[in-house]
């Protein structure tokens, strides 16, 4: 923040300083929350909190027409912070055709404890789950494009993005799991210099990036009685001290090319290549110490270490053409190809030491090492080649048609310690896909009615979800009648299946929404939805006992909306209720109330109220209900 | 260092700073003779008035016409395609962004007039949007919109997360739906940069699917956002060896799902998004 204040400082000062015109809108505020029930629940679905509010900071400033001077035009932008999880800043700023500068700050609060993820002790009552964070994510990008007289520009960029606070984790050790504080503090930062060229016909740019990630991760032990609460083959596993620091660098230098040239009036070539060469760093530590089992040695110790020092190579590139064509005032013709690479080449060497083992029966005394150097590899390529046929040669239709054929083949090379897909993975797995879209449109005056169908018709599965076929139908309708109501639907539908034995996958959903607005008067504006939602799968596998079972999932949905805006003279009012209903799997109730009225005190300055309720109904776990009810006031300044 | 860098920059930029251009308003200067109130109030303060020097005409047809009659009704804003061949005069040199005339969008007669409004208050919330950005889009979009109301999303319209945070409503079909993010594997990495590795062990998912595979971005009503109510289902629906020949190994039989130990199995495989230090993606 101290660094957006110096550059707006130094614009100021370089921009004569307000001394033009300058247009401000602010809105700021306080809220309180009033919470029952779950408050982790809350704070992981919206977490609004007490404090101030920035509802919105708006300036415009626009330099002179007869003086003209170092800034052209400068707008800034601010919402959030304070009482918000969320906040942004944006500034936007350019000279007089030299120059163009845009800066973007945005802040998120994340937050996670919900009462049923990772959690073996929920059916004692305990809640939150072990895997719980509060962490900030805040992240700026600016760049500064200098446009030059000539046909070309060089353009600067930077951007960061930083992920840091603490958290609980669970670590498995042995035959128990403990449950870990942790402090996560993770940048990844990339500074890029490019150069855009501007021809007649031709349109060019450059970019040159190079990322860095700076990740480092402690973790210490929160409670050293484990998740098994009865002893293993006799003995009580229990974890006394345990720190672990985690350090992970990467660097990926990124190269992108993008290129548009009119090869004729018709006829239009639009290619772009884009290339990364990753390449990380692991590098970590930890010790322990308390009475443990580990099935792999088949030994009881008393404590330990283990270090990881690994690296990973990953250059990948991909690349796009595209030529665009008017056959006709009416017809279009497109054809695209894009093909796709990624490589890995990874090594871990993992050394972990047990102090003073003993076997399960009691014998060969001593510390024992195992060392796992393991080299995995993997390579991905895919083309995709597609054709798309349009025409608006029907009054008031469009009509388009587009076939697309994609292929990936991915080969995995695994080294035998690389036990995450063991049992002879290894190999190449291929799979194409087809896919055919018809798709229709019909518009007149405010009307506008469309209309598309996708099929999907894949030759064979490589994961036991991917589907075989698949289809997909959508209607959109929206129009507007007498210039007073506005209605707008959508319809669609998509099922897909893959019928190999053993796994029988079948999906369907549907969905569908209908809103309505009215104009009741030039006062006075109400609107109404409806919306449902339903999803059905079924997949057969088989569980870790070999026993086959289905997998089934479903979700029954509705949603209603009501709402009014009101105005008279100086008052305005405007309240809303949405409901959203799910039976199905996860079976809740989330229902939401918001009113807002505000009075102008005087012809700049506006005074609002506002309350919004929300309340959160979960059938099978009331654990996880709460009800926030928000309430605000604020002043809006506008000169 | 990037103190000073910040600071350099307006001072590098003032070396390139040129006259200005008032011809945008002396074009609509007969225009404004009318209708000051709405260049004072509003259009003044738009990237269309200063920068771009767009006047009146640039974008009203029947000019002469409405001069002889003011009526309202003669001087009418070039729509659909005429309209979006107005817009494009300028903003087709943007290389990246704007490809309107190919796009999904245009397909499907979406045009430039159906999302902005070039009189609107250029104060908040979104310049020269014609609503609310997660408004305009769900207005057509309501499938979308179910999904906004779920319980966990990205809770849009608070001022960080837009539709066109991951969604590029200029950009082509398939994949140029979405912003291009210079490089990145997925959309999702460019926010999430923890999760993009490259690891020495990486779940497999993230090579042959994507994170919607796992994920529903636009919200769900199971917590993380995924597409299972439960974290053991979403796992073994790939986790099992039947038929044999795809990729997904079988969990062994100590993990015992009657326990509640087992049954959500991040628990102990907290890295499932890929590791560097763990095989099994425990760490």
């Amino acid at each position: 923040m101290k660094r957006i204040a110096l550059f707006c400082a130094a614009l100021l000062i370089g921009g004569q300083a307000f001394t033009q015109d300058t247009k401000i809108w602010a809105e700021i505020g306080f809220q309180t929350v009033d919470l029952t029930g779950n408050e982790d629940m809350y704070n992981t679905q919206l977490r609004a909190d007490d404090g101030m509010l920035l509802r919105n900071l708006s300036l415009i400033h626009i330099g002179s027409e007869e003086e003209p001077g170092f800034l052209d035009r400068l707008q800034i932008t601010a919402h959030g912070f304070g009482g918000n999880p969320h906040g942004n800043f944006s500034l936007k700023a350019n000279g007089v055709g030299s120059w163009r500068f845009r800066l973007d700050y945005r802040r998120f609060e994340q937050f996670s404890a919900l009462p049923g993820l990772a959690n073996p002790f929920l059916e004692d009552g305990i809640i939150p789950g072990q895997h719980t964070y509060d962490r900030t994510r805040q992240m700026l990008d600016a760049e500064l494009k200098l446009l030059t007289d000539g046909k070309w520009r060089p353009v600067i960029g930077y951007r960061w993005n930083n992920y840091d606070g603490p958290g609980r984790t669970t670590y498995r050790l042995g035959v128990d799991e403990f449950l870990l504080d942790s402090d996560l503090d993770e940048t990844d930062s990339e500074f890029r210099l490019g150069l855009e060229f501007h021809g007649d016909t031709v349109q060019a740019e450059i970019m040159q990036g190079w990322r860095s990630f700076d990740g480092t991760e402690n973790n210490r032990l929160l409670d050293g009685q484990g998740n098994n609460t009865a002893p293993y083959l006799g003995e009580d596993i229990v974890l006394d001290d345990f720190n672990a620091v985690r350090n992970t660098d990467a660097d990926t230098p990124t190269t992108t090319a993008v290129l548009r040239a009119g090869l004729t009036d018709k006829v239009e070539l639009l290619a772009n290549f884009i290339h990364a060469d990753a390449e990380l760093e692991a590098d970590d530590s930890e010790t322990y110490s308390g009475r443990l089992a580990d099935y792999i040695v088949r030994r009881f110790f008393n404590g330990g270490s283990q270090s990881t020092r690994a690296r990973t190579e990953a250059p990948s590139w991909r690349g796009n053409l595209r030529v665009e064509a008017d056959l006709s005032a009416d017809f279009e013709l497109s054809f695209g190809f894009t093909r796709h690479h990624r490589e890995l080449d990874g090594n871990a060497l993992l050394t972990t030491l047990y102090l003073d083992s003993v076997t399960f029966g009691g014998g060969n005394p001593g510390d024992v090492e195992r060392l796992i150097d393991a080299d995995t590899h993997m390579e991905k390529e895919g083309d995709e080649i597609s054709v798309q046929l349009s025409t608006s040669a029907v009054q008031n239709f469009t009509f388009w048609i587009q076939a697309v054929q994609a292929n990936e083949e991915t080969t995995l090379d695994q080294d035998i310690a690389q036990m995450s897909t063991d049992g002879g993975h290894e190999g190449t797995y291929e799979r194409e896909n087809e896919r055919l879209v018809l798709g229709a449109a019909w518009r007149k005056d405010d009307t506008r009615i469309s209309l598309e169908y996708f099929s999907d018709d894949a030759d064979r599965a490589v994961v036991r979800t991917d589907y075989l076929e698949r289809t997909t139908t959508r209607l959109r309708i929206r129009s507007r009648l007498m210039e007073k109501l506005t209605v707008s639907g959508n319809a669609s539908r998509r099922d897909s299946e893959n019928d190999t034995s053993g796994i029988m996958l079948e999906t369907d959903s549907f969905d569908m929404g209908l809103d309505l607005a009215l104009a009741v008067s030039e006062n006075l504006s109400i609107y109404a939805g409806y919306g449902v939602f339903d999803f059905e799968s079924n997949l057969l596998y088989r569980d870790p006992y070999f026993q086959p079972q289905t997998s089934f999932h479903k979700e029954d949905g509705d949603s209603q909306d009501l709402g009014f805006f009101w105005t008279v003279k100086k008052f305005e009012l405007n309240a809303g209720y949405t409901a959203y209903d799910n039976e199905g799997a996860v079976d809740y109730e989330l229902n939401r109330w918001h009113a807002r009225a505000s009075i102008a005190i005087t012809d700049n300055l506006r005074g609002a109220v506002e309350a919004a309720f929300r309340e959160y109904l979960e059938t099978n776990l009331p654990e996880a209900d709460y009800e926030a009810d928000r309430y605000s006031f604020s002043l809006s300044w506008k000169p | 260092m990037k103190t000073i860098l910040f600071l350099l920059i307006p001072a590098v930029s003032w070396a390139y700073a040129q006259e200005a251009a008032v011809d945008s308003v002396e074009a609509s200067a007969e225009c404004l003779d009318c209708h000051e109130e709405v260049y004072e109030d509003v259009l003044k303060y738009t990237p269309h008035r200063h920068s771009k020097k767009v006047a009146c005409v640039d974008c009203h047809v029947n000019p002469a016409e409405h001069l002889e009659d003011a009526d309202v009704g003669n001087i009418s804003l070039a729509v659909g395609k005429e309209g979006m061949a107005a817009c494009l005069k300028c903003h087709e040199s943007d290389i990246h962004e704007i490809r309107p005339k190919k796009n999904q969008h245009a397909s499907a007669d979406v045009f430039c007039e159906d999302c902005h409004a070039m009189h609107r208050d250029p104060n908040p919330p979104e310049p020269l949007l014609a609503s609310v950005q997660k408004k305009l889009c769900t207005d057509c979009h309501t499938d979308i919109a179910n999904l906004l109301r779920k319980p966990f999303n990205h809770n849009l319209g608070h001022g960080t997360m837009q539709c066109s945070s991951c969604h590029n409503p200029h950009g082509g079909k398939g994949n140029k739906r979405y912003l291009d993010h210079r490089g990145e594997e997925a959309t999702c990495v460019s926010c999430h940069t923890e999760k993009k590795g490259p690891f020495v062990f990486e779940h497999v998912t993230g090579v042959t699917g994507s994170c919607g595979s796992c994920h529903e971005a636009h919200g769900s009503s199971n917590p993380k956002q995924l597409t299972r109510a439960h974290v053991s289902q979403l796992c073994l629906e790939c986790h099992s060896t039947s038929p044999s020949g795809l990729l997904g190994s079988q969990p062994s039989s100590s993990h015992n799902l009657r326990s509640p130990r087992f049954r959500e199995c991040t628990t102990c495989h907290t890295a499932i998004h890929g590791s560097s230090r763990s095989p099994l993606l425990l760490k």
